[in-house]
């Protein structure tokens, strides 16, 4: 029987391994490290867009609860108009939002796409609910709102 | 063992190793992976977007 040295066998079993126990040391547990930045950048794209995915929900959410209370005669058909014409607004600035966070690289332009979500929700509340002369409806759109916005600041 | 030998073990050992590697880190991968894609969220959103443009 063959008798391998201490050193052949190091070669043969001993450099592989280190090599194994070196390439699967997980990146992402060294922040600093430049290898692990991609994961944490996609973190922050993913984050962005799940964020506004939520608010856009909660938009829709809160545009049917205003139809319906202009359905139920809660709400006059020039407030309702109004509240339509803002919440477009709020729609198309929230698609640039969408479109922001799909292109977000790092969590700076990841941020700045949140901040046109932020941006479309203000004005909303102040184009939108401005005309809500109802105070039960009102509160419930703007409490809807503020929902939303809490969801923004939490990014 | 002669030279070539170690070094045919070793060519073995090291093809080996990058297989488990690769397995590693497909498994790593996998289970870091979002629940959906950017581009899935985005269109979702793009979608949820639309309909509350159509609510009148």
């Amino acid at each position: 029987m063959y008798h391998m040295s201490k050193r052949k066998f190091i070669a043969i079993l001993g450099v592989p391994l280190l090599a194994l126990s070196l390439m699967a040391t997980p990146a992402c547990n060294h922040p600093a490290s430049t290898v692990g930045a991609p994961m944490v950048q996609q973190s922050d794209q993913i984050k962005a867009l799940q964020t506004i995915h939520d608010v856009a929900e909660g938009l829709l959410s809160v545009s049917k609860a205003e139809a319906q209370a202009h359905d139920q005669g809660l709400v006059d058909a020039q407030t309702h108009a109004a509240f339509v014409s803002a919440r477009n607004k709020a729609v198309a600035s929230l698609r640039a939002a969408n479109d922001a966070a799909l292109k977000a690289g790092d969590r700076a332009t990841a941020k700045q796409a949140i901040q046109i979500a932020a941006d479309a929700l203000s004005g909303l509340v102040k184009d939108g609910t401005a005309a809500i002369k109802n105070p039960t409806t009102k509160a419930s759109v703007l409490a809807g709102i503020a929902a939303l916005q809490t969801i923004l600041e939490a990014f | 063992m002669n030279a070539q030998a170690v070094l045919a073990l070793t060519t073995i050992g090291a093809g080996l190793v990058r297989d488990i590697v690769k397995q590693i880190n497909e498994h790593r991968a996998a289970a870091s992976l979002p629940p959906v894609t950017a581009q899935e969220l985005h269109d979702s959103t793009e979608s949820i977007l639309k309909e509350t443009e159509n609510i009148q």
